[in-house]
């Protein structure tokens, strides 16, 4: 069984990869105390997901692109999360002073 | 003779990029200095448009080196700068919160594996073929985007657009003294 991962490039390897790689950070995502570590595992996932996307369109229809087009879709909507994200955030940092996210939930002194 | 020497070196090759793609996102997520994770994020992207170009999508790769590498890594740098110029030691997660993300993610990423290697084995649909010369033309990209039928894509297109227009206008409006 273990013999098909030494001969040639198949899907369950990209998937195994892929699924590795969002479950680490998917663990960034819960146990990073400041925000912007936050941000940055969800990038990773969403970069993970766009490289599913790619993988399912070479291997079930390589003569279509409708993947890759749905792949670059997914990065355009990650830089616009992120630019959101980023910008929340520099507004929580000017009324907090500290960006740990300890402080979303105190109330103002 | 060559295909197998094609294939062998795609092997290799992957199995080459995946260690430092795993390596690269496991320092990203336990780093304790914001700066960082930045830095090794930008490095987990550079190893992902590799891994594009493996795929044999080479506009994709150049798209995520565009945009992921000099657009949002670039901003978060900026960002970081802006609010966590001393970086301040996060303080330290406790173990057992510590253990139970990896019970977790570990629950997820076996549950994963398994069906993956169940389900897919069993289906014969999967296949690599020779890269065609359609997928090959970057031209096909383009006309499937613009496509003004029922399988085009530029209605999410437009909207996309229209969108980051918004974002942008938005977050100055948010982020203005």
């Amino acid at each position: 069984m273990l013999n098909i991962f030494f001969t040639s490039l198949t899907v369950e390897h990209w998937l195994i990869l892929t699924s590795l790689i969002f479950s680490i950070g998917l663990y960034g995502f819960l146990i990073k105390t400041n925000i912007i570590g936050i941000l940055i595992s969800v990038e990773i996932m969403l970069s993970t997901v766009s490289l599913n996307f790619v993988v399912f369109n070479k291997y079930l229809y390589s003569d279509l692109t409708d993947g890759k087009i749905i792949a670059m879709f997914i990065i355009a909507m990650a830089a616009i999360e992120t630019v959101v994200g980023l910008a929340i955030l520099i507004l929580f940092f000017r009324v907090k002073k500290s960006n740990k996210i300890k402080f979303l939930l105190m109330k103002q002194r | 003779m060559f295909e197998n020497l094609y294939t062998s070196i795609h092997l290799l090759l992957f199995y080459i990029l995946a260690v430092f793609s795993l390596s690269f996102s496991i320092i990203t997520v336990c780093a304790s200095r914001t700066l960082k994770t930045a830095l090794f994020l930008c490095a987990t992207m550079v190893i992902n448009a590799c891994f594009y170009l493996l795929l044999g999508s080479e506009f994709l790769a150049i798209v995520q080196l565009l945009v992921y590498v000099s657009g949002v890594i670039v901003l978060l740098i900026f960002v970081i700068m802006l609010t966590d110029v001393q970086q301040s030691e996060s303080e330290t997660v406790s173990l057992s919160k510590k253990l139970f993300s990896i019970l977790l993610t570990s629950l997820l990423f076996i549950f994963n594996t398994t069906g993956i290697l169940c389900l897919i084995s069993k289906n014969t649909g999967f296949y690599v073929d020779i890269i065609t010369y359609n997928e090959r033309q970057l031209s096909t990209l383009g006309f499937k985007i613009l496509d003004l039928n029922q399988n085009g894509y530029i209605l999410p297109f437009e909207l996309i657009s229209i969108l980051l227009l918004v974002v942008l206008i938005g977050c100055l409006k948010i982020s203005r003294k």
